[in-house]
């Protein structure tokens, strides 16, 4: 059950686009105030989730509840609590900057024009000028603009760096960290870039092939996890009280990425502290069908 | 949200303001010179062409060539009155549900403090309002020029849809039709192409089958006489009587005399082969007569013009409603 301290909880979530599975078996917990970071690679449901939590798409199977309420109950102040960008970054073309900003205002009872018209002059965005000649990084921005200045309770970025240069980038989630800073609000963003993901984000989830395969906060998950190596020895067996989540062996040796729940004393493995990247790419490679089966049976990857 | 919806629309519907301005001051330029031009050849000495002395015939000759050859000319002009307002319509429709769709738009939308069916409802008070005021102008300028240009009775299936205010029906439910077409097939381009034929398909049967009994039908007796070879007949026999000159006329036979009610094409055809058992000495017109029949034509009278234009323009409101209602239900489920 939802505790009002979550933004985010689904249980068995699904949902079935005709023949496939947009997204399946998808129970997860986001807490309050959080940066969560949805990683996974195309086709794993990231944008499926976060459409059916901005309330565009309807589940199949299972239950989803966003800030305690359901997206589809048709209730229009959860949408004034939740700001969303979809992938595509969906604004009028043939409006001007100024009308977007219009359009925001209409259409949302918190909307903070101040909010606005500062992070446009910020990026020398020119109220007067048409959507269609602004380049894809400054579209980018006023459609991340009319999410903040919505002053949400509740982010939902899909991929809101994608397509953009270092310097739109960096922008962008400079904007984004002093959002949450200043109004206080979770964030739940999909994304390709690891690098972002350690940089922002303090909740991880991972999804592949349409399921979690982990989720949790990114400083359990550093905590929890680690690469054992040793130098090739035969069949050498994992020390006691660990779940393999990736293994990787060469003719030199080998090297496991592990969840531990206790310290590691073996002097058979030299034990490293992983990267999240490093993390995130192995539940990435387990999270094939023919990885899963190679994990405990009790591993259900939330790590709690 | 309307003003939202107004400035998505506002190109397309400058663009059909100044052809709907042009092609109205076409109208009015050309009404006038037309009706002129038929007072002239109507008028003395020319009549209609009946009756012209010898000295008035080179004359009233050109003047009915100019008449006539202006016809095709209307033709088009009464191709473009009907159908501005339907594309009007379809264009504004396509717009504003399945264009948004395709540019994804409709999830900008959809993700703010208002409900769906607020942003539909949004789309159809602003476009219907605009089709109104942007098509009544032109109804009326049409109603007008029809008459001014003796384009044909305005009953009459050619000049009918341009000569009162159905006009305007049309174009309402063929934005209600885009719509609610857009929401099933996403796609703009398919969008306009599926509606466009849907409502070719519908405005040609109800005009052929719906439109022609919606109000009761008229019987008029005509009365032939052989001294029509005298009165230039070619046909031999002469024909008078029959129903007012501006009505919609439908079919002529013979029916047994004494029969009651508008009788069908079928029952008046097959007298006509009966006549042709006629012997020879019962010419026209007293091969009826032998066989007590009575030459008739079934025909709506002008004076149901209003009716016709209220039944027509229902019909189609009528069915606007219900493809909104349809959309309102199909919005709250539809994908992203």
């Amino acid at each position: 059950m939802i505790d009002g301290t979550d933004v985010l909880e689904t249980v068995n979530l699904g949902k079935r686009y005709r023949r496939t599975w947009g997204l399946q078996d998808c129970s997860l917990t986001i807490p309050k105030g959080r940066v969560a970071a949805l990683v996974g690679p195309n086709g794993a449901g990231k944008s499926t989730l976060l459409r059916m939590a901005a309330g565009l798409d309807h589940p199949s199977v299972g239950t989803l509840r966003v800030l305690g309420e359901s997206p589809n109950s048709g209730n229009g102040n959860l949408k004034t609590r939740v700001g969303y960008l979809d992938q595509e970054r969906p604004i009028y073309k043939s409006f001007r900057v100024a009308e977007m900003l219009r359009f925001g205002e209409n259409n949302n009872p918190n909307w903070n024009m101040r909010v606005a018209e500062e992070h446009l002059a910020q990026l020398e965005i020119p109220l007067r000028s048409r959507i269609n000649n602004l380049s894809g990084g400054q579209q980018a921005q006023v459609a991340l603009t009319l999410c903040l200045a919505k002053e949400p309770e509740l982010l939902l970025l899909d991929e809101p760096a994608a397509a953009l240069d270092p310097v739109a980038r960096e922008d962008l989630l400079r904007i984004l960290m002093r959002q949450v800073a200043d109004c206080e609000s979770s964030v739940v963003l999909s994304t390709h870039a690891l690098g972002d993901v350690a940089a922002i984000c303090d909740y991880v989830i991972v999804l592949a092939h349409s399921r979690v395969v982990l989720s949790n906060d990114t400083e359990y998950v550093l905590e929890s996890h680690r690469i054992l190596s040793a130098v090739h020895d035969g069949n050498l067996l994992p020390p006691p009280g660990v779940s393999i989540i990736n293994n990787q062996s060469s003719a030199r040796g080998q090297s496991i990425l592990v969840r531990v729940e206790l310290p590691i004393d073996d002097a058979q493995w030299h034990v490293e502290r992983p990267s999240l990247e490093e993390i995130v790419l192995a539940y990435l490679r387990s999270g094939s069908p023919g990885a899963r089966d190679r994990r405990s049976p009790d591993d259900d990857g939330s790590g709690e | 949200m309307i003003w939202v919806v107004w400035r998505q629309q506002r190109s397309i519907v400058i663009a059909f303001v100044a052809l709907m301005v042009v092609f109205a001051l076409w109208l009015i330029i050309t009404g006038q010179h037309e009706q002129s031009l038929w007072n002239q050849f109507l008028g003395a000495p020319c009549k209609g062409g009946y009756g012209v002395t010898n000295g008035d015939s080179h004359f009233c000759r050109g003047l009915q060539n100019t008449v006539y050859a202006s016809q095709h000319i209307n033709d088009v002009a009464t191709i473009v009155g009907w159908a501005f307002a339907p594309i009007f319509g379809l264009i504004l429709g396509v717009n504003a549900v399945a264009r948004e769709i395709e540019q994804k738009t409709n999830r900008l939308a959809w993700t703010q403090s208002g409900s769906r069916s607020k942003w539909l409802a949004s789309k159809y008070i602003t476009s219907v309002a605009t089709i109104v005021v942007v098509c009544a102008p032109l109804c009326l300028v049409l109603s007008w020029w029809v008459r001014a240009s003796h384009v044909g009775p305005r009953i009459t299936p050619k000049a009918f849809p341009v000569a009162g205010a159905v006009e305007i029906s049309y174009g309402v439910f063929c934005f209600i039709l885009a719509v609610a077409v857009g929401l099933v097939i996403r796609r703009a381009g398919w969008s306009l192409a599926v509606s466009i034929l849907l409502f070719a398909a519908l405005f040609f049967s109800f005009a052929n089958q719906v439109r022609p009994n919606l109000v009761t039908r008229s019987v008029a007796s005509l009365q032939s006489s052989s001294s029509g070879i005298e009165e230039g007949s070619s046909s031999g026999f002469y024909v008078s009587g029959g129903g007012p000159s501006d009505a919609w006329f439908f079919y002529q036979g013979f029916e047994p005399v004494g029969t009651k009610g508008v009788p069908s094409q079928a029952v008046l055809e097959k007298p006509t082969s009966a006549e042709y058992r006629c012997e020879d000495k019962f010419q026209e017109p007293y091969c009826e007569h032998h066989l007590r029949l009575r030459l008739i034509e079934v025909y709506i009278s002008n004076r149901r013009f209003w009716a016709l234009q209220q039944g027509e323009g229902l019909f189609y409101i009528g069915l606007s409603v219900l493809l909104a209602g349809l959309s309102f239900i199909a919005i709250r489920r539809a994908k992203a």
